[in-house]
């Protein structure tokens, strides 16, 4: 398993301060990226397009806190399974088709929507301090089933986006 | 960018190191333009008409060709062996057009106006130039991006690195006013529309998001005039020639650039005449705008950002000349765009910057995304996307497959780009078999399949069976009859359409999952039914007879729950026979001789 946090020369810190992840990946990128090895014999050129990927899967991966959050399970070889719905907690699952009703109610019209997508950002900020808690306490059942919850409200945020897109769309 | 402009005189050589130094060269679809940098500025070179913005039209004679301003003023008089646009075609193998009796390809004609951009290049620099950065709209799929690569080829220009026209921009506004943080670049171009969010910071230009419309530009709001003043005259369109509509758009065209300045106007057309107002043009130019702003959210949307959080938008492009949409874009942003430099020029300027980068070294550094998902098609004709757009390149993802039918020995693996759910909407890259799997039951076979996109964007597919060590690689090259407008389509139409698309998705995933289950049981049990425990052949027939019935509603769950149930019951069956299979490959024996 490679550790992201590492390539990246980061602790591995759930409460990642974004500015320092940024700066941490150009430094990485000035030091991989393929441009610097324009030129060069072969070997070089494929060795900086290898490392230059990997610090962009490592930037991508850390830069979503759901990846994120994934990834540190994963290097405690923990694997949250946020696709498929299986072993869902009932609890979860009625507060995940609360909240789906929710949106399909608003989508007939467009204002009630951005009110549910505020307040889905809300629960999904709260929820990710409740992960970043979790990880602090290095409580890994509460960090992945926290995690769960956090893709299924991560989802939706994004099914409300693409709805207020497509009610744009028609409009436009 | 006064200062910036600062052009050459054939022969003259003001550069030093200039004998290694690569030049930057916009290809557009009306016009192209060469340029070459020093410390970061970067200066346009002119043809020896004078000309810097030249017109990206070939002129095929019977002794030689013209390319720019006299091939352009021999089209608008609707001469024959003239071409022009060729962009729009740039990826498309089908496509071929006549000139003097010759039946040219879009990569032919891209390097016969690279051939002469080079020749202006030299004649400027008194050296010869063999390298160059390339921009690109940032939604060319793979293959225009291969085709204008090959063009350069044909023109013997080796080309460093393609990059996108907005990040070009990027580049060079950001080098010359010395701009940090995050800024939106706004393309808006006679034919096409792109909209790219870069944040930069100490010399590093990172591509948040792209997105774009490469069916919208200033040409659309030239129709919309000309059917205006048309329906006006009570004259319809389609009792024009093409020769009397290229007049009329282009007519249309000087008449909306000079109501920019004036407040109204008169538009004469065939005897007739009509009234135009800056308010009219305006109306009619609204709808328009609006739609490159949806590209706008739709980028701000991917890069997680809000249109407050933007420290300035850039302007690029001769549409954005327009008062309207520099108003309309400073509403939407909430601030007012810069338009300081020349929108014609400004992407030809950062191509020069970037190559002036890689061959001199440079504190800069471009940080670009893929435009569109890359994927694969998996069962039911669904696409698996593989790479999502807006990724940061280079990229490499792996991921694992594996058999789905007993005794498979060959995988088909059909590459595609787009954002949409099915295979069928989206565009082929390139199709090819990997075979020689060793012969097992469903499942058994672990197939590694990896996408490596390089820094240019160009795609290279690999497929590897990972008990045998099989493997094959394709490079993706041009493969398929669709135009790059295509791309853009397909991401709206990718959009629009993902509910339904998902919904249609699930049951039909649902549907085929099931029936592999029930096929994969019947074939196992009739191959290796010596594995069966007593009793568990009744339960299995009962569950699948149940399942089938299942299938014929349209109701997911259900199907999902029957297949589960029937799962489950085969569960210990299957883990037998796994167990005796995997161990019969390694020794060479097919599973089902030896039970």
């Amino acid at each position: 398993m490679q550790n992201f946090f590492d390539i990246l020369g980061l602790s591995p810190d759930f409460a990642l301060d974004e500015k320092a992840l940024e700066k941490a990946y150009f430094g990485a990128q000035r030091k991989t990226h393929p441009d610097l090895a324009i030129g060069k014999p072969e070997a070089e050129r494929v060795e900086a397009f290898l490392k230059s990927q990997l610090v962009n899967e490592a930037y991508e991966t850390l830069k979503n806190p759901l990846s994120r959050a994934e990834h540190m399970l994963a290097l405690q070889n923990i694997f949250v399974n946020t696709e498929g719905q299986k072993n869902v907690a009932p609890v979860l699952l009625m507060e995940i088709m609360e909240l789906r009703e929710r949106l399909e109610e608003a989508a007939l019209s467009g204002v009630q929507l951005n009110t549910v997508l505020s307040e889905m950002k809300v629960i999904a900020t709260e929820s990710k301090q409740t992960i970043a808690n979790a990880f602090t306490f290095k409580n890994y059942k509460a960090a992945a089933d926290e995690t769960a919850r956090f893709a299924y409200l991560i989802k939706a945020i994004e099914e409300a986006h693409m709805l207020i897109y497509r009610l744009k769309a028609a409009h436009a | 960018m006064t200062g910036l402009i600062q052009i050459y005189e054939p022969g003259e050589t003001p550069l030093p190191h200039a004998d290694a130094q690569a030049v930057g060269i916009d290809l557009g679809t009306t016009h192209s333009v060469v340029a070459i940098a020093s410390n970061g500025i970067a200066e346009a070179m002119h043809d020896a008409e004078g000309y810097a913005i030249i017109p990206s039209v070939v002129h095929y004679g019977e002794a030689y060709n013209t390319v720019g301003a006299d091939a352009r003023a021999a089209l608008a008089e609707g001469e024959s062996n003239v071409v022009g646009s060729i962009k729009r075609q740039m990826g498309n193998p089908g496509y071929r057009v006549e000139a003097q009796g010759r039946s040219l390809t879009a990569v032919q004609v891209s390097g016969d106006i690279l051939k002469h951009l080079r020749r202006i290049a030299e004649e400027a620099l008194g050296r010869p130039v063999t390298r160059a950065v390339i921009t690109v709209p940032a939604y060319f799929d793979d293959a225009a991006r291969n085709a204008t690569k090959a063009a350069a080829a044909e023109a013997g220009i080796d080309v460093l690195r393609l990059i996108n026209e907005p990040t070009a921009a990027a580049l060079a506004y950001g080098l010359q006013t010395q701009a940090q943080g995050v800024y939106a670049i706004y393309d808006f171009g006679g034919g096409t529309f792109d909209i790219s969010i870069l944040n930069l910071e100490g010399g590093i230009f990172q591509v948040l998001s792209t997105a774009g419309d490469t069916q919208l530009g200033g040409d659309d709001i030239d129709a919309a005039i000309a059917s205006y003043v048309l329906n006006e005259l009570g004259m319809n369109a389609a009792d024009l020639t093409d020769r009397e509509r290229n007049k009329l758009h282009a007519l249309a065209r000087l008449k909306k650039e000079k109501l920019s300045e004036e407040a109204d106007i008169t538009m004469r057309w065939k005897g007739g005449e009509v009234a135009l107002t800056k308010q009219l043009i305006e109306r009619v130019s609204v709808p328009f705008i609006k739609r490159t702003l949806l590209s706008c959210d739709q980028a701000l949307a991917d890069a997680g950002l809000t249109p407050g959080t933007i420290g300035g938008v850039v302007l690029v492009g001769g549409s954005t000349r327009m008062p309207l949409v520099k108003k309309m874009v400073a509403e939407f942003f909430g601030s007012k765009p810069l338009d300081e430099h020349d929108p014609d020029l400004v992407v030809a300027y950062g191509a020069a910057v970037q190559a002036e980068a890689l061959t001199q070294g440079a504190n800069t550094l471009l940080l670009d995304v893929t435009p569109l998902s890359l994927g694969l098609e998996t069962y039911g004709g669904i696409v698996e996307k593989i790479i999502y757009r807006n990724s940061p390149i280079p990229a490499a993802v792996a991921q694992e497959f594996t058999t789905y039918q007993d005794g498979q020995t060959a995988m088909k693996i059909h590459v595609l780009q787009g954002e949409r759910e099915k295979a069928v909407d989206c565009r082929t890259l390139a199709e090819f078999e990997l075979r020689g799997i060793p012969p097992m039951v469903a499942g058994a076979a672990r197939i590694n399949v990896t996408f490596s996109l390089d820094a240019d964007g160009l795609l290279t597919v690999g497929a590897q069976e990972l008990l045998t060590g099989i493997a094959q690689q394709v490079v993706i090259t041009p493969a398929s009859g669709l135009e790059f407008e295509d791309v853009e389509r397909m991401v709206t139409e990718g959009n629009e359409n993902a509910r339904s698309d998902i919904i249609e998705r699930l049951l039909i995933e649902a549907r085929v999952e099931a029936g592999r289950a029930i096929s994969d049981v019947e074939a196992a049990i009739k191959a290796s039914g010596a594995l069966l425990k007593p009793g568990e052949d009744v339960m299995i027939a009962a569950q699948i007879a149940t399942l089938q019935k299942a299938i014929g509603g349209d109701n997911r769950d259900r199907i999902d729950h029957e297949a589960k149930q029937l799962n489950a019951l085969v569960g210990p069956f299957a883990e037998r026979r796994m167990n005796a299979s995997i161990s019969q490959a390694l020794s060479g024996k097919n599973v089902d001789d030896v039970n």
